[in-house]
């Protein structure tokens, strides 16, 4: 396993450990035993405080979920035609000479056409729809 | 004084005057002031009292006590020393004794008092704000004098209170219920806390649940560009916000030397997680949505022209219907960054074409307005750059054969273009060459073949046709009576003579090499001598910059046996190459 997963992993899991924790902790607090006022007040302050870490540890743990994301679309190479196996491989490669084949009998004639001084009485070749190579 | 070499050698040999002695005017004179004020409340008298109160000690006291007594009058008159030195202490008196301070000592210690003042200000100040605050509770105007500006900005006055808690005094009897009092305040204290808590977690579950949902929106979007095959790369500080998305759009990648390489940047709307699509540009740019557009007309008829048909060259290249060319708002996001990358190709592809055309000046070629004319033959070409027409187009009129012309000319322009990017990355994949020659052959700047091809093959083909017409009525006029045997069975062209036969299928190749025809006429039977059989090789070639004309004929001559070469010219002209033709057959 890469190390970059190994740290993501260990964060997920002392996230979640952490949050559990502060969780306990609310549970903890909320009980009211023969504590002085002081005491008291500082506690419900620590309740607050404790939700909003939670809150806060929930967030990067969608943030490691974005990551992920981002590292799955840009770590990736785009697909290149449905070559798969070997002999699709093969096919595509015999499809790319055959398209070069008549991408070059219509160059060809393109090059005829456009060159040669009276083109126009030849005109039923439609060319036009190789333009995108 | 102390300062007088004088005194100093007559009555003692202390290290630290001796020191003294060697500082510098400049370091001196501070010194002086420091130590004793002003030179204005130094006056005569003064100085003799002080020297004469020196000799009396001198003379009094032991060696020792004279030592002791010279460093205590030192340390008492540098601030800085003093704060250095406690009496009491031997070792320090010691090593004053024996080495004295070093200048660098000396600094060392200033420079940790200073230090030390500093942070003891620090603190003070601190708590001088604390306290402030503290006060600007109560008086509001007197707290907030004292404050520094940075508490002043950051705090609003009067925020901090204190009050002073009261162990009550606790009678026996109200002890329990003192307890239930504070039972009863600690559990309402605690039910506003955990109600708090309880609100915030709520609250932010909701709001990290919408979060969710824009993400889940942003990634769909971003997975149908990937699904369109675009390349995705992460953007990185663009705009301060270093976790955007950018898409590489252009031909930067596929050997496009312009400027603008396309790289788009994926923008997230905060509000609804939508993309946004917006390329980046270097420099600001008006972007104008323009396609090259070229225009066909005969010299004879200007009236009468063809066009190229930019409304349907759009919709192929972009997968766009015609009817919605307007480009509605909410169209995808794929056919948004399609119609940018189409936008790019024709941006680079007139901006090549200008460039070259600069250079083709001398050959009929014009470039004014940004319209590029040109001439060939009996044919005006004009490329210009267009905008989409606005409101629905005529699809489907029938074209004129000039029409279809223009047509073809501008899918040309864009296969060479095209086939300029192929050459350029294919000249990345090659090994650099040394920097000196890289700097010679560097064709960095040189512009893209467009139309020279264009113009040459045009050219040239024209070129064959008048060297086959000037052939065959040379042969008519020599050999009436079997000039259309000879013309069918004995000349040949051949077309392309210079492209290596391995490559000569590929058009690329051949539009990109500067054309090359051989005329051949072979096995002509002398006029004077039947068993003698000429070979007549006409080469026509346009040279390197595809338009000027050269032309070589070589006549060889077949006798016994044997082949021997008799001619070997070069021709720039037409007439002087009929002339050579029919003198040479006239000779032989």
């Amino acid at each position: 396993m890469q190390k970059r997963s190994i740290t993501l992993m260990k964060k997920i899991d002392t996230n979640i450990a952490s949050i559990l924790q502060q969780f306990q902790s609310i549970v903890e607090l909320s009980a009211v035993l023969d504590k002085s006022q002081g005491t008291l007040a500082v506690e419900m302050l620590k309740i607050e405080s404790n939700a909003s870490t939670i809150v806060r540890l929930s967030e990067e743990l969608l943030s490691i979920t974005r990551n992920l994301k981002e590292s799955w679309i840009l770590g990736q190479l785009p697909a290149v035609a449905d070559a798969d196996t070997e002999g699709d491989v093969i096919t595509t490669q015999n499809n790319n000479i055959k398209v070069n084949e008549t991408l070059y009998d219509n160059m060809n004639q393109l090059l005829q056409l456009i060159t040669t001084i009276n083109p126009l009485e030849n005109n039923d070749q439609t060319t036009t729809d190789n333009l995108q190579d | 004084m102390k300062l007088n070499p004088e005194l100093v050698d007559n009555c003692h040999k202390d290290e630290y005057i001796q020191e003294e002695t060697t500082l510098k005017l400049e370091q001196l004179i501070p010194r002086i002031i420091q130590e004793r004020g002003s030179f204005l409340n130094i006056t005569e008298a003064s100085l003799e009292q002080e020297i004469s109160s020196l000799d009396e000690n001198n003379i009094e006291q032991t060696k020792k006590e004279i030592d002791e007594e010279n460093v205590d009058d030192h340390t008492g008159s540098s601030l800085e020393t003093t704060n250095m030195i406690i009496p009491e202490d031997d070792t320090i008196q010691k090593s004053l004794d024996s080495s004295a301070l070093t200048y660098e000592e000396f600094v060392n210690y200033k420079t940790e008092v200073v230090n030390l003042m500093k942070s003891a200000l620090n603190e003070s100040s601190l708590s001088l704000d604390f306290i402030s605050l503290l006060i600007s509770c109560v008086r509001p105007a007197a707290g907030s004098i004292s404050m520094s500006p940075h508490l002043k900005q950051h705090i609003t006055i009067g925020s901090l209170n204190s009050d002073k808690l009261l162990e009550v005094e606790e009678e026996e009897g109200s002890k329990e219920k003192q307890l239930e009092k504070t039972l009863k305040v600690g559990q309402g204290w605690k039910l506003e806390g955990l109600e708090t808590a309880s609100k915030t977690l709520r609250d932010s579950s909701i709001r990290l649940f919408e979060e969710i949902l824009k993400e889940k929106e942003y990634w769909n979007n971003i997975f149908k560009i990937v699904k369109a095959n675009e390349v995705l790369i992460k953007m990185s500080n663009v705009g301060g916000s270093a976790k955007d998305i950018g898409v590489k759009y252009g031909f930067g990648d596929s050997g496009s030397k312009y400027f603008d390489k396309g790289i788009g940047i994926l923008k997230k709307d905060f509000n609804s997680g939508e993309i946004f699509f917006k390329p980046v540009v270097n420099n600001n740019l008006d972007k104008s949505h323009k396609i090259v557009k070229v225009k066909i007309s005969y010299k004879k008829t200007p009236n009468i022209h063809g066009e190229s048909d930019v409304v349907k060259l759009f919709c192929t290249s972009t997968k766009t219907d015609a009817n919605d060319i307007e480009g509605n708002r909410d169209e995808s996001i794929d056919i948004k960054i399609a119609k940018a990358r189409f936008y790019l190709f024709e941006e680079e592809l007139f901006h090549e074409l200008i460039r070259e055309a600069s250079t083709l000046i001398s050959y009929q070629v014009q470039v004014i307005n940004n319209v590029i004319t040109v001439e060939l033959h009996d044919q005006i070409i004009e490329i210009v750059e267009a905008s989409l027409p606005q409101g629905k187009s005529e699809i489907d009129c029938p074209k004129s054969p000039l029409d279809l012309k223009a047509e073809y000319v501008s899918s040309f322009l864009r296969l060479m273009l095209c086939e300029e990017h192929k050459q350029n990355l294919s000249l990345k994949h090659k090994a650099p060459k040394p920097l000196p020659q890289q700097h010679i052959h560097s064709n960095k700047d040189k512009p893209a073949l467009l139309l020279r091809p264009l113009i040459g093959h045009s050219r040239h083909n024209l070129y064959i046709k008048q060297m086959l017409n000037i052939v065959e009525s040379v042969i008519q006029d020599f050999y009436p009576a079997d000039s259309k045997t000879i013309i069918s069975e004995n000349l040949d062209l051949k077309k392309y003579n210079n492209v290596p036969e391995s490559e000569s299928r590929d058009p690329f190749i051949r539009c990109i090499t500067s054309p090359n025809s051989l005329i051949v006429l072979r096995d002509l039977n002398s006029l004077s001598d039947d068993a003698t059989k000429l070979n007549f090789k006409i080469n026509i070639s346009n040279t390197f910059n595809f338009v000027n004309l050269l032309m070589n004929l070589k006549l060889e001559i077949f006798q016994d046996n044997r082949t021997e070469t008799l001619l070997d010219v070069n021709f720039t002209d037409f007439e002087a190459i009929e002339d050579c033709l029919r003198w040479a057959l006239k000779r032989n």
